[in-house]
């Protein structure tokens, strides 16, 4: 994979405030790199020079080694999903995905536009809300209508301008998901501004941290955890590498999985991490749970925990290492123990939290059994697995 | 300070004030030439065009049919009170008609749109603006000045010469209905009267204002709201409503100064 985008020395002032002193920047074909900063850093500013919404003082921004100045017509095939979703109130869902596909110049044909907008909005399960106005949607909803209007013209990069600010924790974990999953899926190569740390470093493939006009720190999330020290910029975010460590679900030390090990086989038949949002919860596992999940069965979702689902996961008397993510824990004891056949069981809360990972009220995860809501580490005892898994 | 001192001063502000409104006017010409031009780049050109003419036209009918009868009753009463001190009030009809054709129902009529129409258009575009709408489209292939903006540009073209008719019309038939049913003209000399008073130039030359009007406060109002991040000195909502204020302001100057330009030509 080649670099696709690079930023050299970008320079930008306003009024006399520098805003970019000489930011440098790459992104290479394929990935999902992550802008962090905190609010008023010019990552904004960043992305729209690289949109050719805004000039540059000084410094150049290369597009396949071509440099970039001003959107043209026929320039770079790069889509911009804007923080308020730019949508058109007057147009319906359908009528704004297909709008660059109408008003543009390709001059296609009703049926090939027909088709495409179709196809797209299927895939983000968007189709029953054509019709609808973007008065009518959800903030999640919305967001991927502007999503699909970004992919319908088939973008190699698409620019997320904050794309989770505004929304609740349920659907900023949705649209991480989506980012991740569709720049997977329809091959673009995105990248996010946000300054929500750590979930955007969930998806991220590399990051970079925007401070004071410059380009602090930039690299994959884990080494840049992994390289951060008392005076880094990632501490205007995170207290400190353990806690980073924890919430972003990166591998605990290989020492410290040993000597839990023993004991988690010893009391557990099983471990499940509930999450609403597969992707992020198959990431986390991975990244979690690596080596662990091979020793245990690992109910992966609440979504697959339907009939479908073996019971073999856990069955009846089963001990099962439960993980909501989330640090609610009478919310999710109150819900969890109105269920029939849970009980809780021993307190091993304390190395829950390390071993499930995330425990932060904005990585609250919902489900479809009514855990909506449910945010605490906890451990439970299933013992009637027939009502559980419906 | 004494007073005299003052004068350069004010004489500096008076003549910045006027090489930036000036400016402005070149800039929104400049504007509106580009986005004719790119609204031929458009696609569905009939449509935009045939919503805006609803949105400019017919929206703005009402208030011209009302303003349109009130005026054309005024002119009645006082052109009647006016005329019968000379033993003219015979001349009341081509007086009205003359009145309103060649000068207040260009004027008015633009006026009035202006407030309907044209502020509606600034507040929209400011909107867009600043909801970002104006970038995303920057960065597609759609033109924004075409798809926003040319066929309001191109509606106004129609709908201010057609508002004009009416409100000429209307407010006839107001100095009619003060004139010859209120006072009691002569019904038969007040419509022959003026039949033979006004002549095509009159026509014209309202018509030429009302298109002039038409495309000026239009290039304006959209001017100001498509560049509501430019022009107004506070950001978000109160940068639109400050903006929509300039452009309804500088549309209605501008439609008194034109109305003078071209009436020095058209006498």
């Amino acid at each position: 994979m080649g670099v696709l985008l690079q930023v050299q020395g970008a320079w930008k002032q306003f009024d006399g405030q520098e805003v970019l002193r000489g930011v440098d920047l790459a992104v290479e074909e394929g990935q999902v790199a992550m802008l962090l900063g905190k609010s008023g850093s010019g990552k904004t500013v960043l992305l729209k020079a690289i949109a050719g919404l805004l000039p540059l003082d000084e410094g150049e921004i290369l597009y396949r080694g071509k440099p970039v100045r001003r959107h043209v017509r026929g320039g770079p095939p790069v889509s911009y999903l804007f923080q308020g979703d730019a949508l058109f109130d007057s147009l319906s869902a359908w009528d704004n995905v297909a709008l660059p596909l109408r008003e543009g110049r390709k001059n296609l044909r009703q049926a090939e536009i027909d088709g495409k907008v179709s196809a797209l909005l299927e895939k983000l399960d968007l189709a029953e809300f054509g019709s609808k106005f973007p008065s009518e949607l959800s903030g999640g909803m919305r967001r991927r209508v502007a999503l699909a209007r970004a992919l319908v013209v088939d973008p190699e990069m698409v620019l997320f301008d904050e794309p989770t600010t505004g929304l609740d924790p349920l659907r900023r974990n949705a649209v991480l998901q989506l980012i991740h999953r569709d720049s997977r899926r329809f091959g673009f190569t995105a990248l996010v501004v946000s300054h929500d740390v750590p979930e955007s470093l969930f998806i991220a493939d590399v990051a970079a941290i925007l401070d004071d006009g410059v380009i602090a720190v930039q690299g994959a999330p884990v080494d840049l955890v992994n390289a951060m020290e008392a005076d880094s910029p990632l501490h205007a975010f995170l207290h400190n590498k353990n806690d980073l460590f924890a919430r972003l679900g990166f591998a605990v030390p290989e020492a410290d999985w040993r000597s839990e090990e023993a004991s988690i086989r010893s009391d557990f038949d099983a471990v499940a991490l509930l999450s609403f949002c597969e992707d992020l919860n198959r990431l986390n596992l991975e990244r979690q749970l690596g080596h662990a999940r091979h020793r245990w069965q690992v109910l992966e979702s609440v979504r697959e925990l339907g009939p479908h689902v073996s019971p073999a996961y856990a069955l009846p008397g089963h001990r099962v290492l439960v993980g909501f993510k989330g640090v609610d824990p009478e919310v999710a004891s109150s819900i969890l123990f109105s269920l029939p056949g849970i009980t809780p069981c021993a307190e091993e809360e304390a190395w829950l939290r390390i071993f499930i990972g995330p425990s932060r009220p904005e990585m609250a995860l919902a489900t479809e059994v009514d855990l909506l809501q449910t945010t605490a580490a906890q451990c439970f005892k299933f013992n009637h697995h027939a009502r559980f898994f419906g | 300070m004494p007073a005299v001192l003052m004068i350069p001063s004010f004489v500096c502000s008076l003549g910045r004030g006027v090489i930036a409104g000036v400016a402005t006017v070149g800039q929104a010409s400049l504007f509106a030439l580009g986005a004719i031009n790119a609204f031929f780049s458009c696609r569905f050109r009939f449509e935009k065009w045939a919503q805006s003419v609803v949105e400019v036209g017919l929206r703005s009918t009402p208030i011209v049919l009302c303003i349109g009868m009130f005026s054309g009753m005024v002119l009645g009463l006082q052109g009647y009170y006016t005329l019968v001190r000379f033993g003219s009030e015979g001349l009341l009809g081509p007086a009205v008609a003359l009145t309103l054709i060649r000068e207040l129902g260009p004027v008015l009529t633009a006026l009035m749109v202006v407030g309907q129409a044209g502020s509606a258009m600034a507040a929209e575009l400011g909107a867009q603006r600043n909801s970002d709408r104006i970038d995303y489209l920057t960065t597609t292939e759609v033109p924004p000045l075409g798809f926003l903006v040319g066929h309001r540009l191109l509606a106004a073209v129609l709908c201010f010469p057609i508002l004009t008719a009416i409100f000429d019309l209307v407010g006839i038939l107001g100095g009619y209905l003060t004139g010859v049913l209120l006072l009691h003209v002569d019904g038969g000399v007040y419509w022959n009267k003026l039949v033979e008073q006004i002549v095509w130039r009159d026509v014209e030359g309202g018509f030429v204002k009302a298109i002039v009007f038409g495309l000026l406060t239009t290039s304006i109002c959209t001017y100001y709201g498509y560049h509501t991040h430019e022009r107004a000195s506070v950001p978000g909502v109160r940068g639109v409503s400050q903006t929509t204020t300039r452009a309804v302001v500088l549309s209605s100057v501008a439609v008194l100064v034109a109305d003078y330009i071209i009436t020095s030509f058209y006498l």
